[in-house]
């Protein structure tokens, strides 16, 4: 669907083409941050785990 | 707007969307047809009601009979938001506040799109204050976002709030009055020359204000036909989060430097007892009481201590300083009066003017008020003696200002005022005494009641506005 915008704010042209640019690497980073931040938890779980199942043994 | 009552409001009228308008002493918006598939999406799409849960937004009733505010070829729809008590501006606030409205414009931003909107403008002054609570205000700065869209207020979002921030961190918050001037936030290759070199190791701060500000220059000297050759640009979903997560973590992790201030520990250096100053806070109070006003502004504020008496007796209290740190110090300070005190930066000698297209974008102190009560207590020296303020002049002004006037005379012999006139060598300020105070004040006030503040020096006057 195409949407008809009525703007009345001149984003400047150059601060467009920036966010392009600047987001991708910062949405790389967010990504980057939660990817790690999954396999930390995960690494803890295994770990949480076999603690666990030591103390049932 | 095409009808003789209701008066669009000076400040309203670049959005296509729709406009403020006041009628009958009430503030409403008017929805244009231009923008409405947006409203509708922004009001059945989840969003308003979440935002307004959320404490985010202003709550706003649809009115149904228009006809009262007379016919408009654009009309779509006619909302009244909830009035606010009084309304501030960017270069009023402190570092805290102005933070805390960029960070507000975030939050609203993530959860616009979440539900398929996005804001088109980030200006500072969608944000308003209730207390000490920020909330957005521009119910039409939302519409619909499709995939790809950049986000067209990110320039002004950098300018209106980022570059001031960084620029507060890196000297002084003594730099947020100049957005007098930056009505439309600070340039962002302004900002990148104010900055110390330092500034460019922090990566953040080196993309947001500096490569951004070399981006908009490289391209503003492009022709206009190669800028069309290179539409349409996208932005990525996960490039736009990236952009908010980005602007968030830098915004959050902005710190004033510690310093000093004149005023910032002004009630731990007062020169009367502990029991004189108890006496004092219960006369205001009592005083107060005679009013019992809805809005107090409280002139010379320092940490609200006495605004927040003001607050106990229900009134919706602004509480001026000069001085920033004591204004952060009284925003800072959270407590249940959270929603009836609102901390601002004001300097009595040079009061917030008009401003903006045709001087009327942003109005005046004066033009805010009258309040219902003034309080200008431990004040008056310092306007008539170190900002040589006649008391006629001062009279005047705050007559204009004020409905009541509770006010101190602070005399000669105070330690606080021969401080001051030790300043002057040759200027004893012969005029400065309770006599000509109280004739200056009588020509414009009528005197209510008259009590001295028992151990010290001085007197509480409470005068009503003739």
């Amino acid at each position: 669907m195409h949407i008809v915008h009525f703007a009345y704010l001149d984003p400047s042209y150059g601060s467009v083409v920036f966010q392009s640019v600047i987001g991708i690497v910062a949405g790389v980073g967010v990504f980057g941050r939660k990817v790690f931040s999954g396999l930390g938890h995960k690494v803890k779980g295994i770990f949480s785990r076999s603690e666990s199942s030591k103390s049932e043994e | 707007m095409e009808t003789n009552q209701a008066q669009q409001h000076t400040s309203s009228f670049r959005d296509p969307a729709g406009f403020v308008f006041s009628y009958d002493g009430k503030i409403y918006r008017q929805v244009n047809r231009d923008g409405a598939d947006d409203y509708d999406h922004f009001m059945s799409s989840g969003l308003y009601q979440k935002l307004v849960s959320n404490g985010w937004l202003i709550p706003h009733k649809e009115i149904k009979d228009t006809k009262k505010f007379g016919a408009h070829k654009k009309r779509y729809k006619v909302i009244q938001p909830e009035m606010l008590s009084f309304i501030s501006y960017p270069y009023e606030w402190t570092f805290h506040q102005l933070r805390d409205a960029a960070l507000l414009t975030l939050k609203v931003q993530k959860l616009a799109l979440k539900h398929g909107m996005i804001l088109k403008d980030s200006s500072a002054y969608n944000v308003q204050f209730i207390g000490r609570k920020p909330v957005f205000i521009d119910t039409l700065s939302f519409w619909r976002y499709t995939q790809g869209d950049p986000w067209e207020g990110y320039k002004q979002f950098c300018e209106h709030f980022l570059a001031p921030l960084v620029l507060c961190a890196y000297d002084s918050p003594e730099i947020l009055p100049t957005l007098r001037v930056f009505l439309d936030g600070i340039p962002l290759d302004l900002a990148s020359r104010m900055l110390p070199g330092k500034a460019r190791l922090h990566p953040g701060i080196l993309s947001h204000i500096y490569m951004h500000a070399s981006s908009q220059k490289r391209y503003d000297k492009l022709d206009e036909s190669k800028k069309v050759e290179n539409k349409p640009r996208k932005v990525s979903p996960m490039a736009l989060n990236g952009l908010m997560a980005s602007l968030e973590n830098n915004i959050k992790k902005l710190k004033l430097s510690k310093r000093d201030t004149q005023w910032g520990e002004y009630y731990t250096f007062t020169n009367y007892s502990d029991q004189s100053f108890e006496y004092k806070k219960k006369l205001v109070k009592d005083l107060l009481n005679q009013v019992k006003p809805k809005v107090v502004w409280d002139l010379g504020a320092n940490d609200g201590t006495f605004s927040n008496i003001a607050a106990e007796l229900g009134a919706y209290t602004i509480a001026f300083d000069v001085d920033s740190k004591a204004v952060e110090q009284g925003y800072n300070h959270k407590d249940k009066y959270d929603d009836l005190v609102l901390p601002l930066v004001q300097d009595l000698s040079n009061p917030s003017p008009s401003l903006g297209w045709a001087h009327a974008e942003r109005h005046s102190l004066e033009e805010r008020g009258p309040a219902d009560a003034v309080m200008a207590l431990a004040l008056i020296h310092h306007l008539a003696i170190t900002g040589h303020s006649p008391f006629s002049q001062i009279a005047g002004f705050f007559a204009r200002i004020s409905r009541f006037l509770i006010i101190e005379f602070v005399p000669k012999g105070d330690s606080k005022v021969d401080l001051l006139l030790s300043a002057f060598s040759r200027n004893k300020f012969e005029g400065y005494t309770e006599e000509n105070f109280e004739a200056a004040f009588s020509k414009y006030f009528k005197l209510v009641d008259k009590k001295p503040v028992k151990g010290t020096k001085r007197v509480l006057y409470l005068y009503k506005t003739k």
